[in-house]
């Protein structure tokens, strides 16, 4: 027998028979010699504890002891264990998959080299801080700067084409200097990475990233060498990056990494990264100084008004360690929704921490009685509080790698379903060490009231014990109700304000209507046509739409509602003087026949564009209602002639006026707009297609307009094919997403507060059914008994309101750019969110109310 | 009846195993029992952790072997070390408790 704990408990019974015997052999009958033997021996179980303190492995071995008995307990009761386990472990899960989400956006560094020496040059100008560059001024920096141990360019392209075998397919490219992948210290996969020699040779090499080369090529380590076209011209295929690495931006996924056109970045200045490693011991401050240095040198090379102005800017280095972080980027537009989100959720959490410590105080209650007996048999109260701790731990940290396990599931789903699919989603040390300290802090949360209690049954004695719950073990239960009704204030606010915000913006008139509208675009520069025949590629094209079944009409324009605008064109308006600079640069938007019906923009005056407007016809344009108000102030702007400006300048005559359209943000204004026909201009560039089509037909029409473009010019892919309604959506998503997650919680909360009011008008019942009872003998009116069973609900409930409330307002303000269409102070919200509140309290307590008003008598006096 | 004073019971157990030989726990709690008189109030379950604390020292060792009961029992005996630590601990008993009488005894 080697455990100590089983050698002792053998030497106990030998001891006991012994004794007994030894008692017998003096005279005493078996039974009675057996329990003075065990007096003599004294108190066991405390003598078995002293025995493991001179072992010396007492915290080590009762913990394990303490464990097994934990689960032994927790099994016994899975009515309670699997509930608290279960909602518990949902709530970690949405709390872990939050923080992933925010630890990939905002928390975790690029998979680089040393990626806090990494730092993007921007430039402190008057109007503010820019960035961008051009190829020379790199050259610069790369060879002149002291100071730095990497220079490199990481320019973005849009889509790129790429052609494999006779499979196109428009990609994520990204153009990059030789000193790209070692300036970031990544390695290749297979193959090898572009390198100084090829980006001074200009040779056509291409870097796959790990998913493409997973997707397209399922892995095969011989695409090697293989020559696949990007626009159109052939590259060799020379290596793979590592898997997890997806390029210099956050959420932006790179498929394809080719060197850097060199020719076309000499001349003007573009929005390129040029991004600077530091050597060691370089501090930002010295390493930016440098540069500024030689930036100025570069200046003195320009021509004088542009050097002036480059010899007044300064360079500002902005940190890089998590990305490039350009306007609109995913991590811009997607870290404070998500800092939100995972408030609401961190809040879900508390409310089901707080409802089961509830559930846990009433569980110790019940348990005085055998906490009392174990003082009693020679515990501790130190040992009781242990295994109080032990057993709330295990709770949670059955709970917490559950959800851990549902999290890591959630967080594979998440990228394309609200969140950008581009963003890789990954769990590291962080991930694991949040959802830890939570556990923790849940199993620690748990105890408080439960050891309050315990700690208060060590003067118990077994009498006592079996009373009901004192007056304090009651205050801990209401301060639980005071935090239930404060959060809930708080959710109910927020649901309140995010919903009134997609309301907001879903009220919000477009100007058009997106039901049954597909838009879709061609890859123009693949077609390797320009001018004329591009134009009459476009005509035939749409005759093919709108030839297919359920197309009711086919367009095309430069831009579409909601997709964003571009540059604005100088126009001259005849009898306007401008105020604004600005005034006389507007969007002019290129559209085909049928825009107007298509898009179902009400055409508010005049004509709307036909077959007709094209070339050799008389050139015309529209003008929004917005325009037409702002340019034209009361004068009737049909039969205006405008000029508008560009590499040809042409006029027009104003034919309509159109309903204004959002093109670029459901928060801002309606832009205001020109409109001329594409037909008399001509194609050039990509545009945008779009057809209207009969209910319910979308996903067939949206079948058959591959086929209907590949009728028309065969290896030209259709791009980015959707409904228009997915750009109305991801206008208002996240907003959409917020006001669903704080109304299922605010739904949730409500219901855990009417359990928790419930919970306390019952037991002022029962505590007090004896007193009741003689009041309704000695004439108390109903009335009377409702204000004393409730008075110290009211006192609980009014004091969460009231704590509530003060967070919610603060809370507000601290979200107030999230909201549209409602203020962060707007006491409507507030008064909403009180009055539901106090009406789910109302509804709580009725049902003791009445049992207290109807309590018989006679039946309450005789209970005691 | 009176508390065992602190440290007199290890050395009651290392003289009881060095006069009487190898005994189980019993038979040491019996011997003390009796060499008292009555005068000392010993929960017998104490003397096991004693008995672990000064096997852990290596003044006595411990196996098993058979009870006059013919139950399995743990015999403890004493060790050379333990020899000598009794040596030590008797001549400091006899020390302090000379030293004790003097003191309460001592008129002025």
């Amino acid at each position: 027998v080697s455990d100590p704990e089983d050698r002792l408990d053998s030497e106990i019974e030998t001891h006991l028979d012994l004794l007994a015997r030894d008692y017998e052999s003096r005279g005493l009958p078996p039974d009675e010699a057996r329990a003075a033997a065990r007096r003599a021996f004294g108190n066991i179980p405390a003598m078995k504890d002293r025995h493991r303190d001179v072992r010396g492995v007492t915290v080590l071995n009762d913990l394990a002891r303490d464990v097994r008995d934990t689960v032994r307990t927790l099994a016994r009761t899975p009515a309670f264990t699997i509930p608290v386990v279960l909602s518990l472990a949902f709530a970690m899960a949405a709390n872990v998959a939050a923080f992933s989400v925010l630890n990939t956006l905002a928390l975790r560094p690029l998979p680089v080299t040393e990626p806090e020496r990494l730092f993007l040059i921007r430039y402190f100008t008057d109007a503010g801080v820019t960035d961008g560059g051009n190829y020379a001024w790199f050259e610069q920096v790369r060879d002149r700067a002291r100071g730095l141990s990497a220079a490199f360019v990481a320019h973005r392209r849009g889509n790129v084409k790429v052609a494999v075998d006779n499979d196109v397919e428009a990609l994520s490219g990204l153009q990059v200097t030789g000193t790209y992948f070692s300036g970031l210290g990544v390695a290749p996969q297979i193959g090898r990475l572009i390198s100084a020699a090829d980006e001074a040779a200009d040779a056509a090499v291409v870097v796959l990233s790990d998913t493409y080369w997973s997707r397209r090529f399922g892995r095969d380590p011989g695409v090697v060498g293989r020559t696949i076209r990007i626009d159109n011209r052939p590259h060799e295929v020379i290596g793979v990056t590592r898997a997890g690495f997806f390029g210099p931006e956050i959420g932006r996924r790179v498929d394809v990494t080719v060197p850097i056109d060199r020719s076309e970045y000499r001349q003007g200045w573009v929005s390129m990264a040029v991004v600077v490693r530091l050597a060691p011991d370089v501090s930002a401050d010295a390493a930016a100084a440098e540069l500024t240095g030689r930036l100025h040198d570069f200046a003195r090379t320009l021509p004088p008004p542009v050097r002036d102005r480059f010899l007044a800017r300064r360079v500002e280095l902005a940190p890089m360690a998590h990305g490039l972080s350009t306007n609109g980027s995913t991590r811009d537009r997607f870290t404070r929704p998500a800092v939100i989100a995972a408030s609401l959720i961190a809040l879900m959490l508390l409310v089901a921490t707080v409802n089961w410590a509830m559930l846990l105080m009433a569980r110790a209650s019940a348990r005085r009685r055998e906490a009392a007996v174990r003082c009693a048999l020679g515990a501790t109260t130190f040992r009781l509080v242990r295994q109080l701790i032990v057993e709330n731990l295990c709770l949670a940290a059955t709970a917490a790698s559950l959800g851990l396990a549902v999290a890591m599931w959630a967080v594979g789903v998440l990228p394309g379903n609200g969140l950008p699919a581009d963003l890789q989603i990954e769990s590291d040390g962080r991930v694991l060490l949040f959802a830890s300290v939570l556990a923790l802090l849940m199993g620690l949360l748990f105890s408080v009231g439960p050891i309050s209690m315990t700690r208060r049954v060590g003067g118990d004695d077994l009498r006592t014990a079996s009373m009901p719950l004192d007056r304090r073990g009651a205050r801990g239960a209401q301060l639980l109700v005071v935090a239930q009704v404060a959060i809930s204030v708080v959710v109910i606010a927020a649901a309140g304000f995010f919903g009134a915000t997609v309301l907001s913006l879903q009220g919000q008139e477009t100007g058009f209507s997106a039901d049954g509208v597909i838009t879709f675009s061609l890859d123009a520069d693949g077609t390797g046509l320009d001018g004329p025949p591009l134009t009459a590629l476009h005509r035939r094209v749409l005759e093919r739409l709108r030839a297919i079944d359920g197309v009711q009409s086919a367009t095309l324009a430069r831009v579409s509602p909601l997709s964003g605008t571009e540059d604005g064109k100088r126009l001259t308006i005849p009898g306007f003087t401008p105020r604004d600079p600005d005034d006389l640069n507007v969007n002019v938007n290129e559209i085909g026949p049928a825009f107007f019906e298509t898009f179902g923009i009400p055409v508010l005056r005049g004509r709307p564009v036909t077959a007709d407007d094209h070339q050799g016809r008389p050139q015309v344009a529209w003008i929004s209602q917005n325009a037409a108000d702002y340019y034209y102030a009361g004068r009737d702007p049909i039969g205006s002639r405008i000029e508008i400006r560009g590499a040809v300048t042409f006029p027009a005559e104003i034919v309509g006026v159109v309903a204004d359209v959002m093109y670029d943000s459901l928060r801002a204004d309606a832009d205001r707009m020109f409109y001329v026909p594409f037909f008399q201009r001509g194609a050039a560039g990509e545009y945008v297609l779009a057809v209207r089509t009969t209910a319910g037909r979308e996903a067939f029409v949206m079948r058959d307009i591959p086929r209907a473009v590949q009728g028309v010019v065969p290896d030209v892919p259709v791009l980015q094919m959707g409904t228009l309604a997915r750009w109305v959506d991801a206008r208002a998503g996240n907003e959409r997403l917020l006001a669903a997650m704080s109304a299922v919680l605010a739904a949730l909360a409500l219901v855990l507060v009417a359990i928790g009011v419930y919970g306390i008008v019952a037991y002022t019942v029962v505590r007090r059914t004896t007193e009741f009872g003689l009041r309704i003998a000695l004439g108390a009116t109903p009335g009377d008994l409702m204000r004393r069973v409730t008075s110290g609900t009211v006192r609980v409930v009014a004091v969460g309101i009231a704590i509530g409330l003060a967070v919610a307002v603060f809370a507000s303000v601290l979200v107030a750019d999230v909201l549209y269409g409602v203020q962060p102070g707007d006491p409507r919200v507030y008064a909403a969110a009180v009055v539901i509140l106090v009406m789910t309290a109302i509804g709580a307590a009725v049902p003791p109310v009445i049992r207290a008003v109807r309590l018989e008598p006679m039946a309450a006096l005789r209970s005691e | 009846m009176d508390e065992v004073p602190y440290g007199a019971l290890d050395l009651m157990v290392l003289r009881t195993l060095d006069t009487m030989g190898p005994q189980h726990g019993y038979g040491i709690a019996r011997r003390i029992e009796q060499l008292a008189e009555g005068m000392l109030a010993l929960n017998q379950g104490t003397i096991y952790p004693a008995l672990l604390r000064l096997e852990q020292k290596g003044w006595i060792t411990s196996q098993w072997g058979m009870s006059e009961n013919n139950r399995r029992a743990r015999f403890y005996s004493i060790t050379r070390a333990g020899r000598k630590q009794l040596a030590v601990e008797a001549e400091l008993w006899a020390r302090t408790v000379a030293m004790m009488n003097r003191l309460l005894e001592d008129p002025s």
